[in-house]
């Protein structure tokens, strides 16, 4: 997209998501699937996931997978595989349970044996005990300010709304030639051998239109999704983003400016042999931190911790009362709508 | 080369009515990479190989009813599979993977430039087949790079396809009398010109990364 185009943007969605708070119940996953990839050809297709980090992700080691770019230049990018994406098993249920084979047969996935999926790697972690330590990262596509999935499109099929800076593809105009696939550095974009295109997040946006907020972040059960306008001075996504700077974005050095950000996660401190507590170090090494949300990353969770200090010693913080998130609707950036109270158009096809 | 007027099934591939149609063979190279639309598509592949497929068989011929294009080329896809399995069962779900594929394009004037599949005022019709279950057959329109979109209906395409080892054999047919005339004008005494493209599903090309003809090739249809 050319500098000319970015200034068209009017305004930019964003999310924050408090990984402090993450209890990596997958409730925002399944929320997504349910709404947007039940049909045929989206099996595996999981436009919100929660990976445990440290951990090799979805795709299966996504981040060695290539895209994005350095110093302006694109970076060739890597075409995940259907095992390394993994999951889409199918189960026959009913053999299961009415086969008549009573507990010797077993639930396993009737088309072939499953070598990574989702959340292969769920609650793996890294570190020895009693410092093991681990953490959740629910992942969508960030909506980059610089999409490197819109450039990498011969056919322009693919662009970012200039009234909210959501990426959507023209599935008319796709052809399923899957050069957005392989550009994407964070590897969110899926592709649909039906229907023979790519698809990936869009943010909810007939729920945006509507004024609701997207599925993942309102069913969130932790209060821990952020939504709204980047330039909304008085939402908090701007407030966490670009005044408090304590919610980062993801691998910043893939050149993409990602949309999505992250409150790091503090950690316990480490045990020494002993069993004393070892103030000298995080649980959670801070180099890898920064491997994830790059070099600004201690300086965020020096905030937080300061914050948090504060508190404790009798005083009051507006960022810490915003992570909390005491009024549910705080988190919306004004998309507050219950969808249940929408009136909803009747099917074109009566619903058949 | 010459369309000759001939009888047998010449929509069957492996018929042995297209040993009486002549033979010709064009060449093709990569198509340029300063042509792809992308500056992903130009940076990622300026350092892998493609285009892979070098030689295109070609016959032509028509019944009087319709007009028969054969196409037959070796397929290093077909080459690194297993030979004895099904040419038509591929798995093509894989987000990796991408089918075999040719091209036929004809200009619909003059001034449609082969470089850059037409441009606004001169399309090109394409005629594209694709392997897969089901295998794709479409009757496109381009103006211009990036531009493919599907022709409006009634030219009556079709393909029918085999395989014989390691090589794809497809026939392209079309009505010879079309009900709307769609470009190219293909009836006995009519002549046109022809590109090719062909597409190496295992080397993971599609779009613009492909083996093309870098020429126009004459036809003439018998009368």
């Amino acid at each position: 997209m050319s500098t000319q185009e970015q200034a068209k943007l009017e305004h930019q969605l964003a999310m924050v998501f408090d990984l402090n708070k993450c209890i990596g119940c997958q409730t925002c996953s399944v929320a997504c699937k349910v709404l947007w990839t039940r049909e045929e050809g989206m099996e595996h297709q999981w436009w919100a996931t929660v990976n445990t980090q440290p951990g090799r992700g979805t795709p299966k080691d996504w981040e060695q997978m290539g895209g994005g770019e350095r110093g302006g230049v694109p970076v060739p990018g890597h075409l995940p595989s259907r095992e390394e994406f993994g999951g889409g098993w199918e189960y026959d249920l009913d053999r299961l349970f009415y086969g008549g084979k009573g507990s010797a047969e077993t639930l396993r996935p009737a088309n072939g044996s499953p070598q990574w999926g989702p959340n292969w790697d769920e609650d793996q972690g890294a570190g020895e005990y009693p410092n093991a330590y681990y953490f959740y990262l629910p992942r969508i596509c960030n909506h980059c300010t610089n999409p490197v999935c819109v450039e990498a499109c011969p056919r322009g099929a693919m662009y970012k709304r200039p009234e909210d800076g959501i990426v959507v593809r023209d599935e008319d105009r796709c052809r399923g030639y899957r050069f957005c696939m392989e550009a994407c550095p964070y590897k969110k974009i899926y592709y649909n051998h039906v229907r023979n295109v790519g698809q990936q997040c869009i943010f909810c946006l007939p729920r945006i239109e509507q004024g609701v907020a997207p599925a993942c972040a309102r069913q969130c059960p932790s209060r821990l999704v952020f939504v709204g306008y980047l330039d909304d001075e008085s939402g908090p996504i701007h407030r966490l983003v670009n005044e408090w700077k304590v919610a980062l974005p993801l691998h910043p050095e893939y050149g993409t400016a990602p949309n999505v950000f992250y409150v790091p996660p503090l950690s316990p401190h480490r045990l020494a042999p002993d069993g004393s507590i070892d103030t000298s170090a995080p649980r959670i090494p801070v180099e890898y931190l920064e491997r994830l949300f790059g070099s600004r990353v201690g300086a965020a969770l020096d905030k937080l911790k300061a914050e948090i200090e504060g508190v404790r010693g009798g005083g009051s913080s507006e960022m810490l009362d915003t992570l909390i998130a005491y009024q549910w609707h705080s988190l919306f950036g004004g998309f507050t709508t219950d969808p249940a109270e929408l009136v909803r158009a009747e099917p074109a096809n009566g619903g058949e | 080369m010459e369309a000759k007027r001939l009888t047998g099934a010449l929509s069957d591939p492996g018929a042995s009515a297209w040993a009486q149609a002549a033979v010709e063979h064009v060449a093709l190279s990569s198509a340029p990479l300063a042509d792809q639309p992308s500056r992903y598509a130009r940076s990622s592949w300026a350092d892998r190989r493609y285009g892979l497929v070098r030689d295109l068989r070609i016959q032509a011929a028509h019944d009087g009813e319709s007009f028969y294009l054969r196409l037959e080329w070796s397929s290093p896809t077909r080459e690194a599979r297993d030979a004895q399995e099904n040419p038509f069962s591929h798995p093509l779900e894989g987000p990796d993977a991408f089918p075999d594929s040719v091209a036929v394009m004809f200009p619909s004037n003059g001034d449609a430039q082969l470089e850059t599949k037409g441009c606004e005022g001169a399309p090109v019709e394409i005629w594209r087949w694709a392997e897969g279950m089901p295998e794709v057959v479409e009757d496109l329109l381009a103006t211009g790079l990036g531009t493919l979109r599907p022709a409006d209906g009634g030219s009556g395409l079709w393909a029918r396809s085999g395989a014989k080892g390691s090589r794809w054999q497809v026939v392209f047919g079309r009505p010879l009398a079309c009900e709307q005339d769609t470009p190219p004008r293909l009836a006995p005494g009519a002549s046109t010109l022809m590109a090719f493209a062909v597409w190496t599903g295992a080397n993971q090309e599609r779009a613009g990364i492909k083996s093309y003809s870098q020429r126009w090739l004459d036809l003439a249809l018998e009368r």
